[in-house]
């Protein structure tokens, strides 16, 4: 009986734990996992490993333990803990303003980031962010969120991703397409902060290529550490903007001066 | 019951058919991979990968991204050699959609499209267009770049030193700038990090006359059938020089008259930092070698078709695996300081398994 209570207070205490390690100075890169999944932070800290990345790596817990869909419909969009996320990173950037911090999420946890970024104060900003098959609508107007972004933020898209066909309903509440089977959208008559906050925006759509490094399309395989460590890390890792790159704002622009043949 | 019968039978030839389709492309890649031609196995590759998303297709990507990358790489080199600015722009930005940790070809594209905009707007407008995952699917329908198909198909021909004057000339805005050779001289360090040729100790080695180049000669003729002409190296003839370059201190000087006739490759006209030359059986040459900037360049192996296999190290960390080099073909590496370095294939000697490098600044 003893143990069985020392057991659940250790998992209570490692629950409420996590997330909310004491700020060191230093490169931090802060990971939200995807609703009711609690398995790809290894191999997203393994691929930045694999990389160079030398910095800390936390998993951000934003699950309610009660499955996938309590999470996605109810915690995802939930402004408190938006605010649990953006009172971390506020807290990082007092103990060390000049270390990077990057923003990583995969399907529902990347409305928590979107969420947080929005809660942060003005003149807080993290490095970069990544959304992995984000579970938001590719309508989400990121202009107020990539007001706290200093560089770019990438967004994987794949339309062979099964898991986002199927939603009932985006994790941001929006309607639309989600970003991470389509991309996002630079939305129309955008004003110039817009267009600024859109023109750092990358969607990086699932090519076959990306299949040599583990990223088959689906829905979690984009976590796959050789994908973080090839495609993902040489873009945040360095402060030139990658050259295959091309944002949202620069892609509409093209296709509007010349559509494809 | 007749008309089900039909249905089932188009539904199920179209699904055999898709399947054929399918194969086909794995099919193409197999055999090009089996050929040694990694570039259009891995566009193969991904054709197929973009209709089944299956293990095979992915372990077969997987395998082939490097030699293409590489293949890519040394296009580009040649490319940017020739002048062609644009076509060295595409190819090196396949290298990065290839392999998009590729190591140098990031700042190389920075470079050029720093020095050289006007030339590149055209084919940077086209890959905006297409996309960023235009740049593999879209190789067959884009000419392949002929340097890359005399790579591939042709060994090249001997060069006269008289004909290397006649080579294209490369853009005047090569001479000076990021992307021009830095024309340093190699100096003590180059002299620290040179290994000597190891002398001969084994008694099964040719004795070298001194004064006697002929020596290495006579021995490869007396191995073949008389009247045989000994096999040399196959020499290139190495890029123009990019601008006055003095002549480098640490180049190894071959044996005199041996079948690496230095002059051949005008190693001595200084386009090259330093000349290594390696060997797996030749005692008087290393394998391994530590060159520039403590880099090694340990040769694994050599093909009868002239391609050669090396690894770069850095320390003990293998930073560039080499696969399938052709002569003549470059590949990029950085130093420990970060400076970037560029090494050619100048010649290969198969039967002797030693080839023959030379490194510069890019």
């Amino acid at each position: 009986m003893t143990r069985s209570v020392f057991i659940a207070v250790a998992l209570v205490f490692c629950a409420t734990g996590a997330g909310c390690s004491r700020p060191q100075s230093g490169p931090l890169v802060i990971f939200l996992d995807g609703a009711g999944w609690y398995a790809s932070s290894g191999g997203v800290e393994s691929g930045l490993r694999q990389a160079g990345y030398t910095g800390r790596f936390e998993t951000f817990s934003w699950s309610s333990y009660l499955g996938p869909a309590h999470d996605h419909f109810v915690n995802a969009n939930s402004r408190g803990i938006g605010r649990r996320l953006a009172r971390r990173i506020e807290a990082q950037r007092k103990v060390d303003p000049e270390s990077s911090i990057h923003l990583m999420g995969l399907s529902a946890g990347t409305a928590v980031v979107l969420r947080a970024l929005q809660e942060l104060p003005k003149d807080v900003q993290v490095d970069s962010v990544v959304l992995f098959s984000s579970s938001v609508s590719s309508q989400h107007n990121l202009t107020r969120a990539m007001a706290h972004v200093k560089g770019r933020l990438y967004a994987t898209a794949s339309t062979h991703d099964a898991i986002l066909a199927g939603l009932p309903a985006n994790a941001d509440g929006h309607g639309g397409a989600p970003a991470g089977r389509v991309g996002f959208r630079l939305p129309t008559a955008a004003s110039a902060q817009t267009v600024e906050a859109y023109d750092r925006v990358v969607v990086l759509p699932w090519q076959p290529s990306y299949m040599g490094f583990g990223w088959t399309g689906s829905h979690t395989s984009v976590t796959d550490r050789r994908f973080v460590g090839t495609v993902i890390a040489p873009r945040i890792l360095s402060h030139e903007p990658f050259p295959l790159d091309r944002s949202v704002v620069a892609r509409a622009e093209a296709r509007t001066a010349s559509p494809p043949s | 019951m007749r008309s089900r019968c039909k249905i089932v039978m188009i539904v199920l030839l179209a699904l055999t058919g898709a399947d054929c389709a399918v194969d086909k492309h794995y099919r193409v890649g197999r055999e090009a991979e089996d050929r040694g031609d990694s570039s259009r196995a891995y566009d193969e590759y991904c054709r197929s990968g973009a209709a089944s998303r299956s293990g095979a297709v992915a372990a077969a990507l997987e395998r082939t991204a490097p030699g293409a990358a590489d293949e890519a790489e040394s296009a580009a080199i040649t490319a940017l050699d020739q002048g062609r600015y644009d076509e060295a722009w595409r190819l090196l930005m396949r290298v990065l959609d290839i392999m998009p940790n590729h190591p140098n070809a990031p700042e190389l594209i920075r470079r050029l499209e720093a020095e050289h905009s006007a030339e590149i707007a055209l084919v940077s407008a086209d890959y905006l267009r297409r996309g960023s995952a235009a740049l593999v699917m879209s190789a067959e329908s884009r000419p392949v770049p002929a340097t890359a198909l005399a790579l591939r198909s042709t060994r090249p021909a001997p060069i006269d030193p008289a004909t290397l004057g006649t080579l294209p000339a490369k853009s005047p805005a090569s001479a000076k700038g990021a992307l021009a050779a830095k024309g340093r001289v190699a100096g003590s360090e180059t002299s620290r990090n040179f290994e000597p040729p190891r002398p001969m100790t084994s008694a099964k080695q040719p004795k070298e006359k001194p004064g006697d180049g002929k020596d290495a000669v006579a021995l490869a003729s007396a191995e073949k059938p008389a009247g045989r002409a000994p096999r040399e190296m196959t020499p290139v003839a190495p890029a123009k020089p990019r601008g006055p370059v003095e002549a480098p201190r640490g180049v190894i000087k071959p044996p005199p008259k041996d079948s690496m006739d230095a002059e051949r490759w005008g190693d001595d006209q200084g386009e090259y930092l330093i000349v290594h030359t390696l060997s797996k059986r030749d005692r008087r040459y290393p394998r391994v070698l530590r060159t520039l900037e403590g880099i090694t360049l340990e040769l694994r192996d050599t093909d009868g078709d002239g391609e050669v296999d090396l690894d770069v190290f850095d320390g003990k960390r293998r930073i560039k695996k080499v696969r399938d080099l052709m002569p003549g073909s470059s590949q990029t590496y950085r130093g420990k300081s970060g400076e970037l370095y560029r090494m050619t294939l100048l010649g290969v000697h198969h039967k002797s398994h030693t080839v023959r490098i030379g490194i510069r600044a890019m």
